[in-house]
């Protein structure tokens, strides 16, 4: 008896294999290159979002210092191209009681950071007499903050109760109280990375505040300085306008470098 | 027939994996979209932020600005030390809106100081905001006053009552005490200026300092009432009082409602002698479209304009400043506080007509009106609250 051959065809055949494995490679690659792809993507999507956030920072930064700044008042101590010395406000408030004998100013409307620290001062407006003429700002350096104190000239309570060393003669009750500290401002590098720094005027160690940025001489930051005519000047007391520029790496190198670039123009707010 | 089923058959055992491939791939590809769409999103997200942080800070440093614009000053003349007017929500034509709130901050009556707060949001709801404040102050234009007396035309003393001008510093005694001028700087001036045209006919009568007349040939009609900023008409169309010609006045009735000073009544003219009075600080501007008598044991205070003549007949006290475009005729006991502008003549008779150039109730004439102004102190009176 004949044996009996099965009709159905079981397995590939090698044509078949071979063009599944063909077909199969062709996707496998596409799918590779794409993935490879928007990895790199990603990367670099991510080191712009970086170097942005760092660029938004640092403007904010010195946008904000520079605002409150005012160049006729000498708040500007010292400009230059890639670095700048101010006043930093960094508390305010309003006196609602001047005692004279004590040396003490009480206040209300308080904001910002009252801390006692040796370095610390404040700029009290001084009216004198009714004349618009004698008007000036002091400077005195501070000795104590507290919570309590004299009470405000209304018999209401103070917020923070400011000692400080100096004659307050002149001063009257509603006068504004900047609590200021003088800073220092630039690029300073520290991990191989520049950033932007922030000191006490003519001591001490940058501490970073934003960054990385790019490095001196690739335009990490460039501040342009304009009087109110909008002539460029070098002179800290005729400032009305700063044109702050700033520039973030997005390479993943110091090697390769690739920056981005940031640039606002902030009018100072009380300069007049 | 057998060729369909051969077919049917064959679909039936396909084993083949291009249908999971392409769920594969498209499983990638959706990642892949995905991935790009955060990335993408995050970015607008962050901008978005940055754009809302932005109009909040736009918004409120606008809404301090509106709020100097629009002084009002009735509303705020009339705070008291530590009270607040709040304003808005004010929203700007492009959805941004700001919450001000004035505080009076500082005891001086003067020289008031305010504390002004504004609160700036963007469009939308809940988008955040941003707080930034200034501290004004009252501002006045320059109308007063380089003599006790600048006038055109003759100067008449009458009588033997011993008639005074003076443009040496005098506060007003009594009420007006120490307290009240302390603020304001003593000061002496000519005690009269006058054209070249005019004649005085006893310049004893006059002292001041450094001298006692100054004859400006400069002066005329044209330029006498014109003080820079503000001309006599622009004081007049503004005027809180206005009064009908031959108008004859007996004295301030200073009248009190609801414990606040009643500007509404045009005979209220402050309460010069009566520090506790809540109309103590009221000066009005006052202008008469003709002609006025004040008489009678009585007295005012304010800016008054007249356009004709101004007679005063004592005892009468009056604390300000007098601008009269025709005759100024002044008889019997009267005392005027402050400085005058005149127009044409001056006539002074009778039993101590005294005139005191007085910078300090000409100064408080001028800053408890509608004339003063918010102004933002020099320097560095805008600050960012955090």
């Amino acid at each position: 008896m004949k044996p009996r051959r099965s009709v159905r065809s079981l397995g590939f055949t090698l044509i078949e294999v071979l063009v599944a494995m063909t077909l199969t490679g062709i996707v496998v690659a596409g799918t590779l290159r794409a993935l490879s792809a928007q990895k790199k993507f990603y990367a670099r999507q991510a080191r712009i979002l970086t170097a942005r956030h760092a660029m938004r920072a640092s403007a904010t930064i010195l946008t904000s210092e520079l605002r409150e700044a005012s160049a006729p008042g000498g708040d500007l101590y010292a400009i230059a191209e890639e670095s700048l010395a101010l006043r930093s406000n960094v508390g305010f408030g309003v006196a609602c009681r001047v005692n004279e004998t004590n040396g003490t100013l009480s206040l209300t409307h308080v904001s910002g950071h009252f801390r006692s620290e040796g370095s610390d001062s404040v700029l009290v407006f001084v009216e004198n007499t009714t004349s618009d003429d004698d008007d000036t700002w002091r400077a005195l350096p501070v000795s104590s903050i507290t919570t309590s104190g004299p009470t405000c000239g209304s018999g209401d309570p103070a917020e923070l109760v400011v000692s400080v060393t100096g004659a307050l003669d002149g001063v009257w009750e509603g006068t504004p109280v900047r609590l200021f500290r003088p800073y220092e401002f630039g690029l300073f590098a520290f991990n191989n990375r520049w950033w932007l720094g922030r000191r006490a005027r003519g001591s001490g160690e940058y501490v970073p505040v934003a960054g990385p940025l790019a490095p001196p001489g690739a335009g990490g930051l460039e501040l342009g300085y304009y009087t109110g005519s909008g002539v460029e000047t070098s002179d800290p007391s005729l400032v009305a306008r700063v044109v702050v520029t700033v520039r973030a790496p997005t390479d993943r190198t110091l090697t390769d470098p690739d920056y981005r670039m940031l640039s606002t123009s902030t009018h100072l707010r009380n300069g007049g | 027939m057998a060729a369909m089923t051969r077919g049917k058959r064959r679909l039936q055992d396909e084993a083949g994996f291009a249908l999971a491939m392409a769920v594969f791939a498209l499983v990638l590809l959706a990642a892949v979209v995905a991935g790009g769409y955060f990335s993408a999103s995050q970015e607008f997200q962050i901008g978005r932020g940055m754009r809302n942080v932005t109009k909040s800070f736009y918004a409120g440093e606008a809404g301090i600005l509106q709020v100097l614009d629009q002084w009002d000053a009735d509303t705020y003349a009339a705070l008291q030390p530590g009270d607040t007017n709040t304003v808005g929500p004010i929203t700007f034509e492009g959805g941004g809106s700001y919450t001000a709130s004035v505080v009076r901050v500082g005891s001086d009556s003067i020289k008031s100081y305010y504390y002004i707060e504004a609160v700036g949001r963007p469009p939308g709801l809940n988008q955040g905001q941003r707080r930034q404040a200034a501290i004004a102050r009252t501002y006045v234009p320059d109308i007063c006053c380089d003599a006790a007396i600048k006038i055109l035309e003759n100067v008449d003393f009458g009588g033997g009552g011993q008639p005074i001008i003076t443009g040496l510093n005098h506060d007003p005694p009594g009420s007006w005490s120490a307290s009240v001028c302390s603020n304001v700087p003593d000061d002496s001036v000519p005690g009269m200026i006058r054209s070249p045209d005019g004649n005085v006919n006893d310049e004893s009568r006059i002292t001041g300092y450094p001298v006692n007349i100054i004859v400006d040939p400069a002066l005329n009609p044209s330029n006498i009432f014109d003080f820079g900023e503000l001309t006599y008409d622009d004081l007049a169309a503004i005027a809180d009082i206005q009064l009908p010609d031959s108008f004859s006045f007996g004295g301030s009735q200073p009248t009190v409602v609801n414990g606040a000073c009643d500007k509404t009544n045009p005979l209220n003219w402050g309460a010069p002698n009566d520090p506790s009075s809540p109309c103590f600080n009221y000066f009005p501007i006052i202008h008469v479209d003709g002609s006025i008598d004040l008489t009678g044991s009585g007295g005012g205070q304010g800016i008054l304009l007249v356009d004709d003549d101004l007679r005063i007949n004592g005892p009468f006290e009056f604390y300000g400043i007098v601008m009269v475009v025709d005759d100024f005729h002044i008889g019997g006991p009267v005392d005027t506080y402050g400085a005058a502008v005149l127009g044409d003549d001056m006539y002074i008779s009778g039993a101590t007509p005294r005139f005191w150039y007085s910078p300090c109730a000409a100064e408080r004439a001028v800053r408890l009106s509608k004339l003063a102004r918010p102004r933002l102190l020099s320097q560095r009176a805008w600050v960012e609250l955090f």
